[in-house]
């Protein structure tokens, strides 16, 4: 633990509100931070998550902070509010702060008390402000808290406040939510709002709403934002200048045009290819079909699918209600292609994940496939795979339980790493001990262990970093091409989905809305559900 | 900790026989041929306290581990099928969770007679409902996580995916609970005994080493001195041991 004399540990501040001091020092810098450094101490080992960084926010912009997960964007941004935990971390630098800061987070699911209501939450954060900017002392007025409450939610533009107020966080969307954190940020008039990855968790129409927010009020109330994302996309939306972290270091700093267009970093520029881009595939549909000999056969076909969920309720289980998660839905695959569900959450697609993988049952319609033909690939690649098993028993599985042969299996599984390029010397290894996208390999290693002729793939990349992202795409793509294989790719990301799949279906409320080649569904969308989807994406 | 289970093993550490009754030795004072001292009928007590700690410990682990299979079998098989077998076998547990422990294993060795395997049976009988809880719930999380699921689409069996995930999984709790649970049927038998329904003499059991020292207390304080230090050190032992295991096993270390 070394400190250097310009270590500087900001003062006791409010964790969400920090002091308004050295106003004079730099007219417009809000924020100004010189050789930021942050060590954690974690069993005796030192991790360095931010090393040295230097950057500035001035008055009335919005500085993007971009960097794959682990790079320190989110330590950068705890550094600044003062959140860090004092314990096991050490902080060097100066941070220099002239203006109030308001900070909001990733997960609008976690971020609110799930049993104050929405609208106390606010009413908190205006007394925080009222009560450190000189007005204590004299009791403040509920009903004046309450008025300035009921602003802030118009200024966010969720309508019909007087419900919000009363709502208990649950009941609130993800978008709602979302508003009311930035709204209980603005309680606080900061000049400065940070907001950690504020639509990751969010649809993408939601996400465009909460970007056009987030910039209207930055117009409207003169504030600055550092809006720290990995999504270029975004930070072509909405920010003015651009860092790029990686591995706690700044590799580049622009303006946004400057840094997208022309990237100076390989690091930068590496990023940016990853990126999967809407339009940016291949023209014709014909390419990608790999059998353009035969006439393909249709290998999944499902026929006038439907599923409800019936909610109980109390200890009765009196039916309260039913969810049509899928109604009504038909289409057909042909061998060897590639079929895109897109949707929003909610909109079904798991759902039918898992009845085309014969995990729910369907209350009417069939499900043509062949049982053991179809293998499915989970989307989080931490709770797909069994903690407690070694990766070759994990993959070796499924033939296991059909009683393949023991050298049999030794086989099979040199054969399937080789296929997802995983190294034989990890077949021991447990699951902790790879990394998100290694994950991801094992559970399509399992799945292809078995010679399936389907894949249902559920947002198999979306908890991937984009290289990451991009590595398995190409490998699902060339394991398409090599094993004759036909995936059901399921996605909320159209860009993703754009670039793997041949016919697209879009699902809104648990019906496809609309059914089409790629061109089709991507040039010209029918649907005005396709087109708001298709507007809404970045 | 380990000590319990040299002692387990090693109970030739003793010249002394015992149930051998020496009347001329009885009531001795700790000396270097008795260290521990005789009790009423002259049998040596350091003796007589290493052979009951073999009763104690093969009841708490036989008791316990009855209690254990029990539990797991009827918690995972609830926690996993879920819907009417779960509410019948979870009412069940409720019901048994109801009676007092103690007096409704009284009731019932009053009735099939006091005997090391009834004791060990009827103990482990009352105890599962716990574990059956703790399995339960481990099982319910885990059941929905998508390893379970693919495994389902690989084609497994409920048994198969029961007894290969979701037991491996879950049985952390379990141990740490054995562990516990040992303590407390070693506790159970000790009281059991004590009022003359647990192992009966001339078997050594620390309760009935007790209860016979009590009569003579006023004259040989030796008699029932170490047999209660042996069971408090037995029981803490236990329970620092599963203390230590719920460290262990905690993910967050």
């Amino acid at each position: 633990m070394r400190s250097t004399p310009r270590s500087n540990h900001v003062g006791p501040t409010r964790s969400y509100l920090v002091g308004r001091t050295s106003q004079a020092r730099q007219g417009v810098m809000l924020l100004d931070v010189k050789d930021l450094k942050v060590q954690f101490e974690h069993d005796g080992e030192t991790v360095k998550a931010v090393n040295g960084i230097d950057f500035a926010i001035n008055k009335n912009e919005v500085l993007g902070l971009v960097g794959q997960s682990g790079s320190g964007k989110t330590v950068t941004a705890l550094s600044v509010m003062n959140l860090l935990p004092r314990r096991d971390c050490v902080v060097c630098g100066e941070i220099v702060k002239n203006s109030g800061i308001a900070m909001i987070f990733q997960e609008p699911f976690t971020c609110l008390n799930p049993v104050l209501r929405v609208g106390e939450q606010i009413d908190e954060a205006v007394l925080v402000r009222r009560s450190g900017s000189g007005q204590s002392g004299n009791s403040v007025s509920t009903r004046s808290v309450r008025a300035e409450t009921f602003a802030l939610l118009e200024k966010v533009k969720l309508n019909a406040p007087q419900r919000i107020y009363d709502s208990y966080p649950h009941l609130l969307s993800g978008g709602q939510r979302q508003r009311a954190m930035i709204a209980m940020a603005l309680a606080l008039s900061p000049g400065l709002l940070i907001a950690d990855e504020p639509t990751t968790a969010l649809d993408v129409t939601t996400q465009a709403a909460i970007l056009d927010l987030i910039l209207s009020l930055k117009k409207e109330l003169g504030m600055s934002v550092l809006f720290i994302t990995h999504d270029f996309g975004i930070i072509n939306k909405i920010a003015d200048r651009v860092l790029v972290m990686k591995d706690g270091k700044i590799v580049e700093r622009g303006l946004k045009g400057a840094v997208l267009s022309s990237p100076t970093a390989d690091y930068t520029k590496k990023l940016l290819e990853a990126v999967p881009k809407l339009g940016s595939t291949g023209t014709g549909l014909g390419q990608t079909l790999y059998h353009p000999d035969e006439r393909p056969v249709p290998v999944v076909t499902v026929r006038n699918l439907s599923k409800t969920f019936v909610l109980e309720k109390g200890v009765f289980k009196r039916k309260a209600g039913c969810i049509e998660a899928v109604r009504d839905v038909n289409f057909e695959i042909k061998e060897g292609r590639t079929l895109g569900i897109v949707g929003e959450s909610g909109s079904g697609k798991t759902t039918l994940a898992k009845l085309l993988a014969g995990l729910l049952k369907a209350d009417s319609g069939s499900v043509g496939i062949c049982a053991r033909e179809a293998q499915i690939v989970f989307q989080d690649p931490y709770s797909s795979l069994d903690p407690r098993m070694r990766m070759r028993d994990i993959i070796l599985e499924g033939p296991a339980i059909r009683g393949t042969g023991k050298s049999e299996r030794e086989k099979i599984l040199q054969k399937v790493l080789f296929k997802v390029y995983l190294n034989l010397k990890d077949s021991m290894k447990y699951p902790h001990q790879f990394s998100g996208g290694q994950r991801q390999r094992i559970s399509l290693a399992r799945a292809l262990a078995v010679k399936p002729r389907i894949l249902i793939l559920d947002e198999p990349v979306s908890s991937l970093d984009v290289i990451i992202q991009s590595e398995i795409l190409n490998l699902l793509k060339d394991l398409q091409k090599e094993l004759a294989l036909t995936y059901v790719f399921i996605s909320h990301d159209l860009a993703v989905v754009e670039r793997m799949a041949d016919d697209v279906a879009v699902m809104y409320k648990g019906e496809i809305v609309e059914f089409g080649s790629r061109s089709e569904i991507y040039r010209s969308p029918k649907h005005p559900y396709t087109k708001r989807l298709l507007a809404g994406a970045l | 900790m380990s000590l319990i289970v040299v002692a387990l093993f090693a109970p030739r550490i003793t010249p002394y026989d015992p149930t051998y009754i020496n009347i001329q030795d009885a009531l001795a004072a700790p000396s270097p041929e008795h260290p521990l001292g005789t009790d009423s009928l002259g049998r040596d007590l350091f003796a007589r306290i290493i052979y009951a700690s073999r009763i104690a410990l093969l009841i708490g682990f036989v008791a316990v581990g009855l209690a254990a299979i029990i539990g797991v079998f009827f918690g995972s098989v609830a926690g996993y099928f879920g819907g009417k077998i779960d509410s019948i076998i979870m009412r069940f547990a409720d019901v048994m969770l109801c009676f007092p422990a103690f007096f409704l294993i009284l009731a019932v060795i009053a009735v099939v007679g006091p005997s090391i395997f009834n004791i060990m049976v009827v103990i482990g009988l009352t105890s599962w409902m716990g574990m059956a809880r703790l399995i339960r719930a481990e099982i319910l999380s885990l059941k929905t996580r998508d390893y379970i699921s693919a495994s389902r689409v690989l084609g497994a069996s409920n048994f198969f995916i029961i007894t290969k995930h979701l037991i491996p999984n879950g049985i952390g709790p379990v141990l740490i609970s054995f562990i516990f649970g040992v303590a407390g049927a070693v506790l159970t038998e000790a009281g059991l005994s004590f009022i003359g329904l647990g192992v009966q003499p001339p078997d050594p059991s620390w309760g009935n080493i007790l209860m016979e020292g009590k009569a003579v207390m006023g004259v040989g304080w030796w008699v029932i001195l170490f047999p209660g230090l042996a069971i408090l050190i037995t029981v803490l032992a236990f329970n620092l041991l599963g203390e230590g295991l719920r460290d262990a096993l905690n993910p967050k270390k």
